[in-house]
């Protein structure tokens, strides 16, 4: 026990490769492929840490100087859901809740309770954080696991119900998405599509992506958003021009080398994802189920892509009139392209009406994402996360898109502390 | 000395889905003893990088709806299992027409 205390307190980088070692061996990964899948991870993670500070670096001056000098109290910073998925997955107690959604997924396919399917362990990350939350403000490991069981069916129950329109629309066979932030942001878009259906006029309004996705392809451009909004940033901060052009290419460098440093984890935790995958789909080979993926593999569509260009200018003078939004949005902003799917598939490609569905969505992933930063920042910390303490807080703004499940959450913590 | 390919693996973000499309790629590449450089992007740095490195394939995670120039295959298989063989089978039809 003592052993584990040490490893612990050495950070994710000595730790992951140790627990992630023993995590592949669980799945039977046998200790070459286990120990390599662990150390890449660490290394990962090392990486994710040193951009962090980079970016934190290039940032965080401009934030002060916006609120300062400019007005605009958009204190929480967000460093992209690549680096909330680095704290979910870096966390010592991330095992056991991978381990305890797997059996969720299980029980509620051996009781007929879903078609589910669910091998996207990846984003499994997702789901953890909550439970991660909940934990670091309760100390309750039983409330954490329950708060991920409940997420989880919310997840594989809300896959198995859009998977007909998924289909319907998108035209992939046999899957359906249990993806924690696209089902999530997806509840809203049922209801504002029932109201528009209803008001005349505005009902039979319809605009198809047509050519414009050529036109704005350029500006989806990691790189390219980064320069532009450092460079914009610096300028309403009243920095001078030496600033300027410094926070463009900070913010440039670090949207383009953070994603990179992710996808090691990921390299990382692929071989044990297969591995726990098809020790689930060996069970249920003889049954028909849907296979649960990431809503990845509907982003591909023009008006779903060029939905969510068109929504990163829209996001930032949202974030900037919101009452109570503390959030300003930049790592994420090439990441809203995974909250507007189900917004898409529902009005079948309406532009018109998957952009007010956007919208509207990111109204209740600002104050999510505002909602959640004190935990978020405690819990980068608490890894070894390069974030200076300080007056500013970090988040990750898509990740606000699971604003439902933030609110199990919250319950779930505001009941386990009446204990 | 066999040709070498290159060959873009394209998702959301670049880390997730094309991730595991790649080791699935290389998995395959290694088995029939092709070489290839493999390249991770996201859609936004896609017709950018197809335009530098001039791939002689692109496998996707979604269907993008629209020509890219160069062959281009769903790799969804690859996260599904189903028709996994098939989608081998395509991907190695494709590097044969370019040798």
């Amino acid at each position: 026990m003592k052993f584990f205390t040490i490893l612990t307190s050495l950070g994710p980088t000595v730790m992951l490769p140790v627990i992630i070692t023993l995590f592949g061996l669980l799945f039977r990964l046998g200790l070459g492929k286990a120990f390599r899948a662990g150390v890449t991870i660490g290394i990962g993670f090392a990486g994710i840490n040193i951009v962090i500070g980079y970016f934190w670096g290039a940032i965080a001056p401009v934030a002060e100087a916006l609120a300062n000098n400019a007005g605009f109290e958009l204190t929480v910073i967000d460093l992209g859901w690549p680096a909330a998925s680095a704290v979910a997955w870096g966390s010592s107690i991330a095992p056991l809740l991978a381990l305890a959604l797997l059996v969720i997924n299980f029980l509620m396919l051996i009781l007929n309770w879903t078609k589910t399917l669910n091998v996207d362990i990846w984003n499994f990350w997702g789901v953890m954080l909550l439970g991660q939350i909940v934990y670091y403000r309760t100390g309750s490991m039983v409330s954490a696991i329950i708060t991920c069981s409940v997420v989880m069916i919310f997840c594989l129950i809300m896959a198995d119900k859009t998977q007909k329109l998924m289909y319907d629309y998108f035209q992939i066979p046999g899957v359906s998405i249990p993806h924690v932030f696209t089902q999530s942001a997806g509840l809203i878009a049922f209801p504002i599509n029932w109201l528009l259906d209803r008001i005349p006029v505005i009902n039979k309004i319809n605009w198809s992506p047509g050519n414009l996705q050529k036109r704005f392809g350029v500006m989806g451009e990691p790189m390219m958003i980064g320069l532009v909004i450092g460079a914009a940033l610096a300028v309403i901060a009243k920095m001078p021009y030496q600033t300027v052009l410094l926070t463009a290419m900070g913010l440039a460098v670090s949207m383009v080398l953070l994603p990179k440093m992710v996808s090691i984890l990921m390299e990382g935790l692929v071989p044990i994802a297969e591995a726990a995958g098809e020790f689930m789909t060996k069970r249920f080979s003889d049954r028909e189920v849907h296979i649960g993926m990431d809503s990845a593999i509907m982003l591909g569509d023009p008006a779903n892509l060029t939905t969510a260009v068109l929504l990163i200018p829209v996001a930032l003078v949202i974030a900037a009139v919101l009452p109570g939004c503390k959030t300003l949005p930049l790592a994420d902003l090439p990441a809203i392209v995974y909250m507007t799917v189900v917004g898409v598939a529902i009005t079948k490609g309406n532009l018109f009406r998957s952009l007010i569905i956007g919208a509207t969505t990111l109204c209740a992933v600002l104050w999510t994402a505002t909602a959640m930063s004190p935990f978020v920042t405690a819990l980068a910390r608490q890894i070894g996360f390069a974030i200076p303490e300080g007056t500013a807080a970090i988040t990750s703004f898509v990740s606000g898109s699971y604003w439902f499940p933030y609110l199990i959450q919250e319950v779930i913590t505001k009941i386990t502390m009446l204990f | 000395m066999a040709k070498s390919y290159s060959i873009i693996c394209a998702c959301g973000s670049s880390i997730a889905t094309s991730t595991l499309v790649a080791s699935k790629l290389k998995a395959l590449l290694q088995e029939n003893n092709i070489e290839a450089t493999i390249k991770k992007t996201s859609y936004a740095d896609l017709e950018k990088d197809i335009a530098v490195i001039k791939p002689d394939l692109v496998l996707t995670t979604t269907n993008l709806k629209r020509d890219l120039g160069v062959p281009c295959l769903i790799g969804i298989a690859y996260l599904t299992g189903v028709g996994k063989a098939e989608l081998d089978r395509k991907i190695l039809e494709v590097l044969k027409s370019k040798a």
